[in-house]
């Protein structure tokens, strides 16, 4: 996880705040950059910390008190311990482990999890009313989000109204790298999701997690599963080839990752893994402990993107030929161009929808669509889409290549 | 890259079509022919493309070379990308066996169906010859599927770079000894784009490039 905000921007540019190298035609605007970067995210901290102090004094009542000391750096320790430990395989030591002989053996803790931080508890309720929950188990059916009564007692629909229209312009801003993790988790009403042990019985079902673990990149290990499991081996082959070179994707980001991947593929196998959910999975390792990481996965591609990664993909083909559809409008000249040079909108845009962003844009930018995911719907992304295909289509009359890849 | 617009730059547009297995090194060798550096890639997430301009002779070659996603399940979506190609590269990894045996399972067949060029030129690439030690499979059959599919067959590395360069220029050479695709490519160059009618609307259609 990157949460040390004086590391964010290092020096030497080389790096971005998050970790990833900056390509080399990249660098000199980077640089060039980089303090407004800075500034901003300056900004955007004070201006989300006064919101999160104005609402903590009404709004907040510890609910489980699990957490009661800042859970940032508590996690944070946690983590870095859990690396530390990973570092020299160490042995049965997994104390938080749950039942199974197999985890004895087990060689890395997946059982991390840490609630979010008290101050931001009250944006979770208010995004939490959007989960389905799909099990029915006992817990109480959330309110409407305009009658939502929840976040404070006394509250007027104006005021909560207020409340929602003040975050939006804070998502807008966009979220600060700190809280971005927690905030992602608290849009995507991950502790509303969560079911305990859920994901590592998910992964306890898979009896010969060792080997797997030592599988080779062809991902032809001797494992029966892998016959059962088609996807096993497209994720063994995509774990190397997800964000290489960043830093965090050492041997024990790599096995997060597996698990994470692994996970999902079985609480939803007619998805199981489809390639592009490994940039999603790896960005939100980046960003917060890994069990966190599986449920606001499952809030990405179970909730948001229902039928985008299926084997049909269905969704995804609709959404594009909606966006070309506006793009046919909105740009003509743009449409043209691509008509002439034999590219269909969505061969441009299929990746820009799949991998929504990750991996297509520098990363200060790409990261704002993905705020927004997290905290509205299709309708804002689709204006970013939009957005975007209009700056192409500038630079395509700017220059008149139009294949330069956008 | 470009030139002014009204300029013919070109005197053949063509399109290529790279496919194969995830993981043989399309995009690698895509990149290795168009800026002649070696990476460590992502994995291709849909369709992503990149244009090299040659010269053969006398002419002017503009390739649009169109690399596809390897997993199964974009076939839905890669499918529509075969339309007008005047190349498709079929690659393999020559260390793993399953991405040689897809190709007649899955790769021939897939071209069957989807390209629309009777005459499309089929080229057999086998990646990764760098790792000799872990070859799985030989050259011998390389040669014997090229023959049986009546494709062109080369062996290259997208690491070191050999044969790479050769892989598209044979490709591009038997593209114009083909006096059907190279009808079909020659007009692109001589238009200005932003000035001419739009000949297509109906999206469905608009795969077609530079038909005349």
């Amino acid at each position: 996880m990157i949460t040390d905000a004086d590391t964010l921007f290092a020096s030497d540019h080389k790096r971005d705040a998050y970790g990833f190298s900056v390509r080399p035609h990249h660098v000199q605007r980077y640089r060039e950059n980089v303090k407004i970067y800075k500034e901003e995210e300056e900004e955007r901290s004070e201006r989300w910390n006064s919101f999160l102090e104005d609402h903590a004094q009404s709004d907040l009542s510890p609910v489980n008190g699990s957490s009661e000391i800042n859970p940032s750096t508590e996690s944070d320790n946690k983590y870095a311990e859990e690396k530390h430990l990973h570092s020299d395989k160490p042995g049965p030591d997994s104390t938080q482990g749950n039942v199974g002989e197999e985890d004895e053996k087990r060689v890395v803790r997946f059982q991390i999890w840490t609630a979010i931080r008290p101050s931001l508890r009250a944006i979770e309720d208010l995004m939490s009313v959007r989960v389905k929950k799909k099990d029915g188990d006992g817990e109480q059916e959330a309110p409407k989000l305009k009658s939502s009564k929840r976040v404070n007692g006394n509250d007027s629909e104006d005021e909560l109204y207020d409340v929602e229209k003040e975050l939006e312009l804070l998502v807008r801003g966009g979220a600060p790298m700190a809280l971005r993790g927690e905030l992602w988790q608290a849009f995507a009403g991950v502790k509303k999701r969560r079911v305990e042990n859920y994901y590592q019985n998910l992964l306890a079902a898979d009896s010969l997690g060792k080997d797997i673990e030592h599988a080779d990149e062809k991902g032809l290990s001797a494992d029966p599963l892998a016959v059962v499991e088609k996807w096993k081996g497209q994720i063994e082959k995509d774990l190397p080839r997800t964000f290489p070179g960043h830093p965090a994707l050492d041997d024990d980001g790599r096995n997060a990752l597996r698990r994470l991947l692994t996970a999902y593929a079985r609480h939803n196998p007619s998805v199981g893994y489809c390639q592009a959910m490994n940039f999603f999975a790896g960005l939100l390792l980046l960003l917060m402990p890994e069990e966190n990481a599986f449920w606001s996965l499952i809030g990405i591609i179970d909730d948001y993107f229902s039928d985008y990664y299926s084997e049909e993909m269905i969704e995804s083909q609709v959404d594009q030929r909606v966006l070309e559809e506006l793009v046919r409008e909105r740009f003509p000249k743009l449409v043209q161009h691509l008509d002439y040079l034999g590219v269909q909108v969505a061969c441009v845009t299929a990746p820009w929808f799949l991998s929504i962003f990750i991996n297509m844009l520098p990363w200060e930018s790409g990261q704002a669509p993905n705020q927004f995911y997290f905290c509205y719907t299709k309708i804002v992304i689709f204006k970013y889409y939009v957005c975007h295909s209009e700056r192409c289509s500038l630079f395509i009359s700017s220059q008149s290549v139009g294949c330069a890849s956008v | 890259m470009g030139s002014s617009s009204g300029q013919p730059e070109f005197d053949y547009l063509f399109k290529v079509l790279l496919i194969g297995d995830s993981g043989v090194g399309k995009s690698s060798l895509l990149l290795s022919f168009t800026s002649n550096t070696f990476d460590d890639l992502s994995p291709t997430i849909g369709v992503d493309f990149k244009v090299k301009y040659l010269t053969i002779g006398e002419k002017k070659l503009k390739l649009a070379i169109w690399d596809t996603a390897g997993q199964e399940r974009f076939r839905t979506l890669t499918s529509s990308y075969y339309r007008g190609a005047q190349g498709i590269i079929m690659v393999y990894d020559v260390t793993r066996r399953d991405t040689f045996t897809n190709l007649s399972d899955i790769w021939a067949k897939e071209i069957d169906l989807y390209s629309t060029n009777q005459d499309c030129i089929k080229m057999l690439v086998g990646n990764k010859v760098d790792k000799e030690s872990e070859r799985a499979v030989s050259k011998k059959e390389g040669i014997d599927f090229a023959r049986e599919y009546g494709c062109l067959f080369l062996e290259c590395s997208a690491k070191t770079r050999v044969n790479v360069e050769q892989c598209f220029e044979e490709l591009v050479l038997k593209i114009l000894e083909t006096p059907s695709l190279t009808a079909e490519g020659s007009s692109g160059g001589k238009k200005n784009i932003f000035k001419q009618n739009p000949a297509q609307t109906s999206s469905a259609s608009s795969s077609y490039c530079c038909s005349s």
